[in-house]
């Protein structure tokens, strides 16, 4: 056994310590298994949030984009960067107060609350439960690809372990050992792509000579339309790119889960913060080492192993063993996020909500356990049986869950008159749309991204839908004004507001003083 | 500069600085909500 898996073997036992600390915290409710009793700060619902965003494409299909199509790729780092920030500014602080108001342990038990209908949490509940197994799916997948190459395990056992050890941790420990583990991985992913980065500009002379080799290879690498200007003058398509990851995560139920966990909503000035500085060192990074890649390693066979075997071949030794756990981090953190999303929904949206509404709390705790144990195992097994291609999958299942979601949220929070008609076409026709439009490949006909044409059409479909609707209650409009929290005067008023009130005040302090009415 | 072509250079080269600037202006709006928020509880107690 080499140091780069001794160094792994400890990683995945202090991820395993993590989960069994917070085993027993997670067992005094179903609030505290599901969503970590609301108390989680800034610091680490920035970087849990990042680090579940930011899955195993980060190490590998990101970078083997950049190995294919050369700049272009750096459109889906440029929305990634700012994903994080937009997420937590808009849905942030309104949805972290909505949802503590409704009572909502899920962000799908959210939905129902907010738009008062049962069919938006079963549909909703259909749509993450199938999208959210391919995801997951797919990040198993990458997890026993790069465990398989790196380690030189066979592909079975190396999904059974990785995978293994995603599920011992999230049924112990629940939601607190999913953040706690994530925030870890997010500082591993980062130290470990950061090393990686330094001495490969090293290699190459910089961003200069990078770009100058480059050059010397095929220019086209250089320019953000694709190799060979693949895309060239496709906006549609550039905008969709950096689109996806710069809105899209509003609408991922593991990701926007993490709004619902916070301490208050005071935690989210910071997050922002962190999340801005995080994102800026991280996100460009690994589409910097697929560039690096096109320079020093030309007859590279699979593009989705560019950055293991640059580690491998060119840093070996602590950076080899520190790539490692960073890969693994990058998936871990999704798979255990989502794996921990499936399970609340099953337990939560569909265990309780339609087959024993009197759960007591540890039946709770209990089936959300098995829950997640069902989801974890049903997924080694797909993952084991039938291997599809990691890229493909992850944009697939992201794009659908984004153009179902991304709308519903928003719209929770900052339209009044949504009700649960309009949601329910703009959450199918979303769906739809990105399903249709990547399986017929409609992109190469429009030149149009499939999370572009399925954000338009759900956006369409919620204007269309709504007016069909009943409106929302008065108490869902008390809720969705409370939410918006409190709101500075206009700028106007709040200049004359002593000159305006004036006249009464001096009456009402009149009255005051000597207790009789004034007249005039 | 970085021997970038220009309209590439524009298109990439800006955003980091963009994000930053951003996160730190919603840090500043979001601690002026926070702000207001306190005094409003302030206020009802």
């Amino acid at each position: 056994m080499g140091s780069d898996v001794i160094i792994f073997v400890i990683y995945l036992l202090v991820l395993l310590c993590i989960g069994l600390y917070f085993s027993k915290k997670a067992s005094k409710s179903p609030d505290s298994y599901l969503l970590g009793d609301r108390k989680v700060g800034p610091a680490v619902t920035a970087l849990s949030m990042q680090s579940t965003s930011m899955s195993g494409f980060m190490f590998l299909g990101g970078p083997a984009l950049a190995f294919q199509q050369g700049w272009y790729a750096i459109m889906y780092a440029i929305g990634d960067a700012g994903g994080g920030i937009i997420n937590l500014s808009v849905l942030g602080k309104r949805m972290r107060r909505m949802s503590e108001i409704l009572g909502a342990l899920s962000p799908i038990e959210y939905l129902e609350k907010r738009y008062e209908s049962a069919a938006v949490r079963v549909v909703g509940s259909i749509i993450a439960t199938v999208f959210l197994f391919a995801y997951v799916f797919a990040q198993f997948l990458a997890a026993g690809k790069a465990l398989e190459s790196l380690t030189g395990w066979k592909y079975e056992w190396a999904v059974i372990i990785g995978v293994g050890i995603i599920i011992i941790y999230t049924v112990a420990g629940g939601y607190l050992a999913v953040v706690w583990t994530d925030f870890f991985q997010a500082l591993v992913m980062l130290l470990g792509v950061l090393c990686l980065l330094i001495v490969g500009l090293v290699h190459v002379g910089g961003l200069s000579g990078l770009n100058q080799s480059l050059s010397e290879i095929d220019p086209s690498y250089l320019s953000i339309w694709g190799k060979d200007y693949v895309f060239y003058g496709q906006w549609g398509v550039i905008l969709g790119s950096s689109l996806i990851y710069m809105i899209g995560y509003m609408g991922l139920p593991h990701v926007v889960v993490r709004h619902m966990s916070m301490k208050s909503t005071k935690t989210v000035k910071t997050a922002t913060l962190w999340t801005a500085i995080y994102n800026q060192l991280f996100a460009y990074s690994p589409y910097l080492l697929g560039f690096i890649g096109i320079i020093l390693l030309p007859n590279l066979s699979d593009p989705e192993m560019v950055i293991p075997t640059l580690a491998y071949t060119f840093f070996p030794g602590i950076f080899a063993a520190l790539l490692l756990s960073a890969v693994m981090a990058a998936i871990m953190s999704t798979s255990d996020s989502i794996l921990m999303q499936a399970g609340t929904i099953l337990s939560r949206d569909v265990y309780q909500r339609f087959i024993d509404k009197k759960a007591s709390h540890n039946k709770m705790i209990l089936v959300s356990r098995l829950s997640v144990l069902l989801a974890g195992v049903i997924g080694i097994i797909v993952a084991i049986v039938q291997p599809p291609k990691v890229f493909d999958l992850v944009v697939f299942a992201f794009g659908t869950l984004g153009n179902s979601f991304m709308v519903p949220y928003i719209a929770a929070v900052y339209w009044k008159k949504a009700n649960s008609v309009g949601v329910l076409c703009s959450m199918i026709c979303g769906g739809v749309t990105n399903i249709l439009w990547t399986s017929f490949d409609w992109q190469s006909v429009t030149g149009i991204h499939p999370f572009l044409a399925g954000l338009i059409i759900s956006i369409i479909a919620m204007m269309i839908g709504n007016p069909f609707g009943t409106p929302p209650s008065e108490p869902i409009k008390k809720v969705f004004e409370e939410a918006k929290g409190p709101r500075p005067l206009p700028k106007n008023i709040d200049k004359h507001i002593n000159r305006d009130i004036s006249p009464e005040a001096k009456i009402i302090s009149t009255f005051i003083q000597n207790n009789i009415p004034v007249k005039g | 500069m970085f021997n970038f072509p220009v309209d590439t250079f524009w298109y990439i080269v800006p955003w980091p600085f963009i994000w930053l600037a951003l996160g730190i202006m919603m840090y500043f709006i979001k601690n002026r909500d926070d702000k207001l928020e306190e005094n409003q509880e302030k206020g009802d107690e």
